[in-house]
């Protein structure tokens, strides 16, 4: 009797293996399933970064022309290191934010409307630097006041949708 | 000053208004007192109305003191008894021999006026002799002047053949001379004493006598003076003697000259018309009419009193036979008819309606008819003793009540009625024809013109009459203003012996703004009633009015009213009437800019002249975002601080250091130069001449003083460009002192200054031609100090003078440079200056500290005489501007050419060392007497960019640009770079194609070109000497240079690309003009571009060049021009600086989109000049022509891709002109930053 009953034992056991690698199957697929969602997800946010990086990028090009636009004007103000101005001699960075904090007058906010529009407008401001030497098709005169034209470095922070994406751009503009 | 010198000077005036120059005698160069193109505006139509009705033959003025009237008067009876009691009661007896007297003085109430004693004098009538005045013979059509002899003085000076007087011996008091008569006159005059009945009873011819009044002496007390005019007991008589002029002087000659040609009212006004025509420019047109013998405008009608000989008396240039033939007909003029004014003045507007070669409007009259200018003013000026009284009838347009008649003025303006002070209850008066030849546009097919404004009051001005109502007028409404645009005719009218009549509401107040001219405006008073009882002479009992119409009618015709009692009155009324037809409002300096970048605080600087009263002004505006001119930001002439409070500094060349300008600093040689009058006559009022040009008002004419009225303190600014400082960096840091920290640990480098003078008060300087150099807050315009320098001090009493003639003071452009001396060395701001064509001088000053200047302030003062006890030869006037260089010694210097006029008439360069005060001359040795020369502005040069001066350029009267080689550190070494023997040579000679020399008188500009050559950029031509304000027909050919200098060789024109002006060619209003794009080649040492197209036409270039990023940017000008325009045009040329090509950009916005790009390329066609071949090409333009008359060289402001060009033309505006730049602009470089 024994043995007749170990004797069918054994196929029953079978059968469980079968479950067990279903199991495991299903597991597998819905590990394989999970990480499928989880990688469209991971996609999902870097576009979106991405789309956020470039908003700010393009906020901080539409700043950077503003202030060169500035420049162009006949009279684009007074250098006096107030009002987004600052002439040669300031030390003014762009990495202290303080030069940004939309509460001041330390740069100047972007004029114009962007769609979509940031989560906050651009921003920029205007630095005198120093100037370069004479050059060919200018006067030699010793008793004149030095005729070299000015350079001045605009520079434009873009802010994405998220205030924490920010693009920062610079360029020298001779006027 | 006394009224004698008065009428002297005011003749000298007159001389000097002549715009012909009479040839010097010696070789000097001629140069002009006041601006050039004043002389040559538009010729104006001038119509001459003279009074030749029978009143004028009377020798009084005015009517009333014809006749019997009320008078004290000396009596002289013989009576029987040896008292005088009864009818004799009062007189006091007296006995000689056996005959008893009573004799004194008694009134009165109907003596005949010729007979009394107060009738010979100038006190009671102004036409009688007055020994203070200087009675000047008239003058002959042929300029020589008429004779008389107090021996044989004639009847009638201008014409002999009518008898002469022995004034010493026949002499009799005139009342009546009718020309052509040939006895002195009819009556007998010489009344000596009246009879008992008021009758002269003693006339005899005796010598010739005046009275003169002295109702304070103690000899008239005696004889119970009542301090009345009219009471002979006040009079004195002098007997007219080799002694009895003023100071014992002979006066025979003046007396003899008073009786023949100024006795009667006829005699005065011929004789004064005569002086003041006689010196009336010869370009001026001039036509004449009478009320009776010459009352119509025609070729042969025009007569004198004999009954032969006609004179053409239609518009005609001043000159040749129309101005013989207006003396000769002067010279007969004729005193007999009523006086049809309102007729005559009829005639002449009525004249200025026609057209045609016989018109006023011909081109050249009675030969050329076209083309008529639009732009030409006529002038109506009538000349009278009084009261018109014809009839109405006789006028071409009966106007009616035209001045209160509302009307729409032709440049749509409503005239409304009841406009005061125009309007009247008056119809068909003189005013009504002045008002309807004002208000009509007198040819409305030429157009209108904006030149023909007068315009000096263009601000709103509120008048206050005698009840303190208060009205506001406009300029337009303005009676001292003459806003029409359109051909039309301005009237002023001079009534003789008229001012007594105008006693009464209006008052006449000795102007015609003056007096009751206020309550005129508000309308208190009205103009009085007029003759108008029925047309018909004589049924009026009151036709005062009809004197004040002279009045109202110089109003209505926006002209002047003078009423003049004297010869001496009506001259000086004419020279007004020749002082307003020249009077304009005018700039001929160049623009300052406060940046030379365009910010939110560019102000832009404009100087002016008024030549009416030879007033100036300092204008600044502000320039909006756009470039465009913005608001007056102030206006100097308001701001002159009183004259005890202003820091005015000066120079004693005695001690050498400056002084203020006090009386009681001065020098002994300044107090005697201030000391003499306009003569160099002693008259110890150098004090109050001090004073007075300090700016104290209360010494002038107009508050009861011996001096000149001014309208304002600051006078006229003509050639000095006002130069500004503010902290303009000069690039001294690269300098040894410049970067290195002073021992003492004190002194500041150069940068360190720089930014120090960022909080200084930012400074305008400019000279003015009232003797000083004025300095002003650049930002408030509030003068704070002034500078007389040294030269000027001869010249300052005619300043001062009444009869003041235009002269120049302090004319020339100053510069200021940094520069480090000093026994204790330090940087200092000095400002250069020079007296231009004022006088030899040059000065310079330390302006560091701007708003604390003292006398230790003034550096330097040299005039080339003072303190060296013989003058230096070789000092001018120095008409280029002054320069300051740091040297290769370690010095700084100040620089300037001698100029012209010198004792050597040489080129000769001066160099001050302003630290040790050595002064180094570089004579050139070219010029003489004969060939007379002068350096004008010298050029620094720093080839290296070390900022030291390297090489002086200069150009000289002859054409020569010469070079002086400074690299030396040794000042010895320094010396003319070319040089054959020890003869200087120069690097380059101007002589137009035919080899004739080229005068430069610009300062060189020296850059480099594209490529690294030293480039040398000048204009030739001269605007400063007489007569370069008129182009002969064939002008010399006057050239742009761009030469090379290689440092070695001398350039030679025939080595020269040439490049030429090909087109011109009008583009919306502007013009514009096209020059050729050859190309340099590599053997060639530069270019030039000769200014002759079409033809030769005088274009000239007198202004400095500017090189602007390889564009070479000039001014030329050419006088006259468009007859229309402001005395000549400008055009504003740039050129590639390396070639003197076409630039391959457009300059300009010619297409006026408001952008600078190829839509602004001109499409042309013309012949090459060097192939022959036509070419059509679409190109950039090369020249524009100035829309505001003659321009110097302009403010330049940058801005980005946007440069703005602003310009100060001699209509006295402002024009402005939007360009492109090469410079290398935009965005350098770009980056995203981490």
């Amino acid at each position: 009797m024994n043995t007749r009953m170990k004797s069918q034992s054994s196929p029953r056991s079978q059968r469980g293996v079968v479950l067990v690698i279903s199991l495991l199957l299903l597991l597998v697929l819905t590990l394989i399933g999970l990480a499928a969602t989880r990688s469209t997800t991971l996609e999902e946010r870097m576009t979106s970064n991405q789309r956020d990086q470039d908003v700010a990028f393009q906020a901080a090009e539409a700043a950077l022309r503003d202030g060169e636009s500035a420049l162009q004007a006949a009279s684009p103000g007074q250098f006096n290191n107030t009002n987004g101005l600052y002439d040669s001699s300031s030390t003014v960075t762009y990495t202290d934010q303080s030069v940004w904090d939309s509460s001041t007058t330390n740069s100047i906010v972007y004029s114009g409307t962007l769609t979509p529009a940031p989560s906050q407008p651009p921003r920029y401001y205007i630095m005198q630097s120093a100037s370069s030497g004479p050059a060919n098709g200018q006067s030699l005169l010793a008793d004149a006041p030095t005729v070299t034209p000015t350079i001045y470095l605009v520079v434009a922070k873009g802010y994405g949708l998220s205030p924490n994406t920010v693009v920062y751009l610079q360029s020298s503009y001779q006027r | 000053m006394s009224v004698k010198m008065r009428f002297l000077l005011s003749l000298a005036l007159l001389a000097v208004m002549a715009t012909v120059a009479a040839p010097g005698a010696s070789a000097a160069v001629s140069i002009s007192q006041s601006p050039l193109f004043l002389t040559i505006s538009m010729p104006p139509n001038i119509a001459v109305l003279l009074d030749d009705s029978g009143s004028m033959a009377w020798a009084y003025a005015p009517d009333s003191m014809g006749g019997n009237a009320s008078a004290r008067v000396y009596v002289s009876v013989v009576v029987s008894s040896s008292s005088c009691t009864g009818s004799y009661s009062g007189l006091t007896h007296s006995k000689v021999g056996n005959t008893n007297y009573c004799n004194g003085y008694k009134s009165f109430s109907s003596v005949s006026t010729p007979d009394t004693f107060h009738y010979k004098s100038s006190s009671f009538n102004p036409l009688y002799y007055n020994p203070s005045v200087v009675y000047t013979a008239p003058y002959q059509a042929n300029g020589t002047q008429y004779t008389t002899s107090f021996t044989a003085a004639y009847y009638d000076g201008f014409d002999t053949a009518n008898g002469t007087v022995d004034l010493s011996a026949s002499y009799r008091a005139t009342e009546t001379y009718t020309p052509g008569s040939t006895t002195g006159d009819s009556a007998n005059n010489g009344c000596n004493y009246f009879n008992i009945s008021g009758s002269c009873s003693n006339d005899t011819a005796q010598a010739a006598f005046y009275y003169t009044y002295t109702p304070t002496a103690s000899s008239a007390t005696a004889n119970g003076c009542t301090s009345s005019l009219t009471d002979d007991g006040c009079y004195t008589k002098v007997t007219v003697s080799s002694s009895s002029g003023p100071g014992g002087t002979d006066e025979r000659q003046n007396f003899a000259n008073w009786y023949s040609f100024y006795r009667t009212r006829h005699f005065t006004v011929v004789s004064s018309a005569d002086i003041a025509f006689n010196s009336l420019s010869q370009t001026y047109r001039v036509a004449w009419i009478d009320l009776h013998s010459c009352a119509a405008f025609d070729a042969s009608s025009c007569k004198g009193w004999p009954s032969s000989g006609t004179y053409d008396n239609r518009i005609g240039v001043f000159t040749g036979q129309h101005r013989t033939d207006f003396f000769n007909w002067l010279s007969r003029f004729p005193a007999s008819g009523g006086t049809n004014l309102r007729q005559a003045l009829d005639v002449i507007g009525n004249y200025y309606t026609t057209s045609g070669v016989d018109s006023p409007y011909a081109f050249t009259p009675h030969q050329t008819d076209s083309p008529e200018y639009v732009c030409r003013p006529n002038y109506a000026i009538a000349l009278t003793d009084g009261l018109w009284n014809e009839s109405t009838g006789n006028l071409s347009v009966q106007p009616g009540n035209a001045d209160n008649t509302a009307v729409t003025l032709p440049d749509g303006t409503a005239f409304p009625a009841k406009n005061h002070p125009y309007s009247d209850s008056n119809s068909n008066t003189l005013a009504d024809v002045a008002f309807h030849y004002w208000s009509t546009n007198l040819r409305p097919d030429l157009g209108t013109s904006p030149s023909l404004q007068y315009m000096p009051y263009n601000k709103n001005v509120s008048i206050k009459d005698s009840s303190g109502t208060i009205a506001n007028v406009t300029p337009y409404w303005n009676a001292q203003n003459d806003p029409a645009q359109w051909p039309h005719m301005v009237t002023f009218t001079v009534g003789l012996g008229l001012s007594s009549v105008l006693s009464s509401a209006p008052k006449w107040g000795g102007s015609t703004y003056a007096g009751g001219y206020n309550d005129l405006v508000t309308g208190k008073t009205a103009w009085p009633s007029s003759f108008s009882c029925g047309d018909v002479w004589g049924s009026c009992t009151d036709p005062i009015g009809n004197v004040y119409d002279l009045w109202h009618a110089a109003i209505d015709g926006r002209g002047e009213f003078f009423a003049a009692d004297t010869p001496q009155d009506v001259t000086l009324a004419f020279n007004s009437l020749v002082t307003r037809i020249q009077g304009r409002v005018g700039s001929s300096s160049a623009i300052a800019v406060n940046s030379t970048k365009l910010d939110s605080n560019t102000l832009i600087y404009q100087a002016q002249f008024n030549s009416s009263d030879w007033s100036g002004d300092v204008l600044a505006y502000s320039i909006n975002s756009d470039g465009s001119i913005g608001s007056q930001a102030w206006q100097a002439s308001t701001l002159i601080p009183a004259a005890s409070s202003r820091n005015i500094l000066s120079w004693d060349a005695t001690n050498k250091v400056g002084i203020n300008f006090l009386w009681t600093s001065l020098t002994t040689s300044e107090q005697t130069a201030l000391n003499n009058n306009i003569f160099g006559v002693a008259d110890g009022n150098g004090s109050a001449r001090v004073t007075y040009l300090r700016g104290d008002q209360s010494q002038e004419q107009s508050n009861g003083g011996i001096f000149r009225t001014r309208s304002q303190i600051l006078g006229d600014i003509v050639n000095s460009n006002p130069f500004y400082v503010g902290s303009q960096d000069f690039g001294f840091d690269i300098l040894p002192e410049g970067a290195t920290l002073m021992a003492d640990g004190v002194t500041l480098i150069y940068d360190d200054f720089v930014t120090q003078k960022k909080t200084r008060t930012p400074m305008l300087y400019v000279g003015a031609n009232d003797g000083m150099l004025h300095a002003f807050n650049a930002n408030t315009g509030v003068e704070i100090f002034d500078y007389v320098p040294r030269g000027v001090y001869a010249n300052l009493p005619a300043l001062t003078d009444p009869t003041y003639t235009h002269q120049y003071y302090v004319d020339g452009s100053p510069e200021s440079v940094d520069a480090f001396y000093g026994s204790t060395p330090a940087w200092h701001s000095l400002l250069a200056g020079t007296a231009g064509a004022g006088a030899h001088d040059v000065f310079l000053l330390d302006v560091t500290n701007p708003t604390s200047m003292t006398a230790t302030n003034v550096v330097y003062d040299y005039d080339g005489v003072d303190g060296l006890g013989s003058a230096d030869p070789n000092m001018g006037y120095v008409l280029g501007q002054p320069s300051i260089a740091r040297m290769h010694d370690g010095d700084w210097y100040m620089i300037w050419g001698n100029g012209v006029n010198s004792t050597n008439q040489r080129a000769v360069l001066y160099m001050y060392n302003i630290n040790t005060g050595s002064l180094l001359t570089f004579d050139s040795k070219s010029g003489s007497s004969t060939s007379p020369n002068g350096m004008f502005s010298p050029a620094p040069v720093d080839y290296d960019g070390d900022r030291i001066a390297d090489a002086i350029y200069a150009g000289d009267l002859l054409g020569h640009m010469w070079k002086i080689d400074v690299s030396s550190t040794n000042s010895s070494q320094w010396d003319f770079s070319f040089k054959s023997g020890s003869t200087p040579q120069a690097l380059f000679t101007a002589t137009d194609a035919n080899g004739n020399v080229q005068p430069i008188t610009d300062r060189p500009q020296v850059g480099l070109s594209s490529t690294g050559s030293v480039m040398v950029y000048f204009g030739t031509g001269t605007y400063f000497q007489t007569g370069d304000n008129s182009v002969a027909a064939n002008p010399p050919v006057m050239s742009f240079y761009g030469i090379i200098d290689d440092a070695t060789n001398q350039v030679l024109r025939s080595n020269l690309l040439q490049q030429s002006i090909v087109l011109e060619n009008s583009v919306n209003g502007t013009n514009f003009r096209v020059t050729t794009a050859y190309t340099l080649s590599s053997t060639q040492q530069g270019w030039y571009l000769d200014l002759n197209y079409p033809t030769a036409q005088g274009e000239r270039v007198v202004s400095n060049p500017v090189l602007d990023n390889g564009r070479v940017i000039f001014t030329t000008l050419i006088p006259q021009g468009n007859a229309c325009e402001y005395g000549g045009i400008s055009w504003l040329m740039e050129l590639n600086g390396d070639t003197g090509g076409q630039l391959t950009v457009s300059p300009f916005d010619v297409n006026g989109d408001g952008k600078v790009n190829t839509n602004d390329y001109v499409t042309v066609t013309y012949t090459d000049p060097k192939t022959g071949q036509s070419v059509t090409s679409s190109v950039p333009v090369s020249g524009k022509q100035s829309d505001v008359g003659i321009i110097q060289t302009p403010g330049i402001i940058s801005a980005g891709e946007l440069e703005y060009k602003y310009y100060s033309g001699s209509s006295g505006k402002i024009g402005m002109t939007v360009e492109s730049t090469t410079a290398t602009g935009g965005r350098l470089s770009w980056q995203q930053l981490p």
